[in-house]
């Protein structure tokens, strides 16, 4: 398996995985005047009081801390407020609505922005008081994930020697990380013992040495 | 790009001369500090890349001419100094057509399929693996393999999980991005 076993090439740390999210764009209502910054990243404000306006996610994250401005909560976590009071029983919320999907599907993820683990944790620990039911929502968040995660965990149990390749669809930056080693060594590990080349390796055992066990399989043989 | 932080690195003095919002310094000294632990991360990747698989980027010059400058410099003196390293403390001891640093023996080049044995010894990357990825486009039905046993259907903005020789192509002409 050589080439796998290094981890720094292809795994990333979730811290790292969290200052890419970082860049991600949301809404704020500054409380300040400031002249529009012409940054690195992009061209951000200017920002009024009360005005909101559109920067991302570690410049909020920055100006919150200074008590600059309130993060606006993105539609995606929100609890409609019209049934907020009836919101056990009617379940008209939108984040219900996605954990309920989430239920009902058992093979497909429900979309979700790509880093929504993230950018939740990192609304949840510097902006907690600009969250409408921070308690309820940051609940639903993590039943969502583990709804999800479930998923992926039962989706592991479907890969196979035919796999050839597996679809995703709306599976989110986190969840790729955490199941990336898993999935690519299951894979790979498949493919490789599925290859013509190492069943016919194991006919004729003996016969022949084998020096080219961790190459690469070469599909190529399957002609004869 | 070493160029430009030091730019940003010297309007930012500026800024904290001509007493401006210290807020405002300290943003933009944020978005600076972002942007160089992004470009070490890529550089110190590329230098883990090149210091792995020095002796197959310097067979090839398509693979060197994607290094830069100081990359090819790297590489090459890195690889120097294992040649010699190799030489020194073993190869040196061995019988003659045993001491090579990219083979296996002289007598036997090529094994009975074939096959040289030089791959064997000099490591490279296996292309052979899995990657997860993004299509950006549509690409429609693509095919996988050779003989078109495998083949998916690739709709825009979905992920999958490929082998990374059979889309190796997607990726270099910006149909699709890795994750």
């Amino acid at each position: 398996m050589a080439g796998q076993s290094d981890p720094h090439l292809s795994i990333f740390s979730p811290s790292e995985v969290e200052f890419v999210a970082e860049d991600e764009i949301v809404e704020i209502v500054p409380n300040i005047r400031m002249e529009a910054l012409n940054m690195i990243c992009g061209d951000f404000g200017p920002f009024f009081p009360q005005i909101a306006s559109k920067v991302p996610l570690w410049l909020a994250v920055a100006l919150k801390k200074r008590g600059k401005c309130t993060i606006r909560t993105p539609d995606w976590m929100t609890i409609d407020s019209d049934c907020l009071i009836a919101y056990l029983s009617v379940l008209l919320l939108y984040i219900f609505m996605v954990l309920d999907a989430e239920r009902e599907s058992p093979k497909e993820f429900q979309p979700l922005p790509f880093h929504y683990i993230e950018i939740s944790k990192l609304l949840f620990d510097h902006a907690r008081d600009d969250i409408s039911d921070a308690y309820l929502v940051r609940s639903l968040i993590e039943d969502i994930r583990d709804v999800r995660f479930h998923k992926v965990e039962t989706g592991l149990e479907t890969i196979s020697g035919r796999t050839h390749a597996v679809k995703l669809k709306n599976l989110s930056a986190m969840e790729v990380n955490i199941v990336r080693p898993f999935m690519v060594r299951t894979l790979q590990a498949f493919y490789k013992h599925d290859s013509p080349q190492m069943i016919q390796q194991a006919d004729n055992t003996g016969s022949r040495p084998t020096p080219v066990t961790d190459r690469g399989p070469r599909r190529d043989l399957r002609r004869r | 790009m070493g160029s430009y932080s030091s730019t940003e690195e010297e309007t930012l003095d500026d800024f904290g001369e001509s007493g401006v919002d210290d807020l405002v310094v300290s943003l933009y000294q944020m978005d600076l500090d972002r942007t160089l632990f992004l470009l070490r991360s890529y550089l110190r990747l590329r230098l883990q890349k090149i210091e792995k698989y020095m002796m197959h980027i310097s067979k090839s010059e398509d693979l060197l001419s994607r290094l830069s400058q100081q990359e090819q410099r790297f590489a090459k003196s890195c690889t120097e100094m294992m040649e010699k390293h190799l030489e020194q403390s073993v190869l040196s001891k061995l019988p003659y057509g045993y001491d090579s640093v990219t083979r296996q023996s002289l007598s036997s080049t090529e094994d009975d399929m074939g096959i040289p044995f030089d791959l064997i010894i000099i490591p490279e990357p296996q292309l052979d693996t899995f990657v997860f990825c993004k299509t950006k486009s549509d690409v429609g039905a693509f095919q996988l393999d050779d003989i078109g046993e495998e083949v998916v259907d690739l709709v825009a903005d979905d992920l999958y999980v490929l082998r990374y020789k059979s889309i190796k192509g997607l990726v270099e002409s910006g149909q699709i991005d890795l994750i």
